[in-house]
């Protein structure tokens, strides 16, 4: 029987997408039948996954994050480099 | 004020973007990068991007889409050339095996565990919960930058091992290990950063 490292791992790995054989989920669900500890972390890995893919989609959430804004400074900075990348386009079109 | 429908220049200005669209593409940027400087470049870059390749912008999607679709990949080519410059000790180190450091004393010499999970409640609550990601968020940027950002290519940008393994010329083991430290390093964090203030457990 994997032991609950062994089966820490096995579940990272099948989160990576890396397909378990017939013996290991066997080996598995019953280590997870019995193991209340291991179940936590399973429901917690999961967690991790949706926390996630929730952040990857940050534009649809912005609500729930903090406003961070692009400070002054740094706009200033992006806005002289777009001003002269269109006055070079500029003189190359011209 | 010049209202013609066909002024291109107008349309397409790169400083209306930056003013429109350049905070909640700063916000996208910090969300996977986890460093202020680091996101702003990633803004300056995807605009200057976005104004080369403005003939290619089809107008069918929205100008945010297309600009979050070029940030996307500035990102992601941030991240490969970080990993590349800065984990190349960190991989070779962890090829010797899983079996060291962080994850290790959280079991015993048998594989159980010293400190066993705890409960964190129902995972919908806390995925709606702004502590609950803040403090996640904390968690991200306290792993090795080298697991953070391999963490957020495959959970967050949605790469598949595959991917990530031929971007970065790592093996797939190691790969997995790496992702497996990162998982175990947010849980770990978690438990403090998050279980321990869990605002329920105080009432």
């Amino acid at each position: 029987m994997p032991s609950c490292k062994q089966v820490t791992y096995m579940v990272s790995e099948s989160l990576d997408g890396r397909v378990l054989c017939w013996r290991e989920r066997i080996k598995l669900k019953i280590h997870l039948s019995m193991c209340k500890a291991c179940q936590r972390m399973v429901r917690q890995m999961e967690l991790l996954r949706a926390s996630a893919s929730l952040l990857g989609n940050t534009e649809k959430d912005e609500t729930q994050l903090k406003q961070e804004k692009l400070s002054q400074e740094s706009s200033d900075r992006i806005s002289a480099h777009l001003r002269q990348a269109q006055q070079d386009a500029g003189d190359d079109a011209y | 004020m010049n209202n013609d429908p066909g002024n291109i220049a107008q349309k397409t200005d790169p400083e209306r973007w930056l003013q429109d669209f350049g905070d909640a593409l700063f916000r996208y940027a910090l969300r996977q990068l986890h460093d202020a400087a680091h996101a702003e470049d990633m803004v300056q870059e995807t605009l200057l991007a976005a104004f080369q390749a403005r003939a290619s912008f089809s107008g069918h999607a929205s100008e945010k889409t297309w600009l979050t679709g070029i940030l996307k990949h500035k990102i992601i080519d941030f991240i490969r050339k970080q990993v590349r410059e800065s984990t190349v000790d960190d991989i070779n180190a962890l090829s010797d095996g899983a079996t060291r450091s962080d994850v290790d004393d959280l079991f015993d010499h048998r594989g159980h565990w010293i400190r066993p999970p705890q409960d964190w409640g129902n995972p919908d609550k806390a995925l709606h919960n702004h502590q609950f990601i803040e403090a996640f968020n904390r968690c991200l940027e306290r792993l090795k930058p080298a697991h953070a950002q391999i963490f957020s290519l495959k959970e967050l940008l949605g790469q598949s091992i595959e991917e990530i393994c031929k971007e970065l010329d790592i093996t797939a083991t190691n790969c997995s290990v790496i992702l497996y430290r990162a998982r175990m390093g947010l849980r770990r964090c978690l438990e403090t950063q998050w279980v321990g203030n869990a605002p329920e457990k105080r009432s």
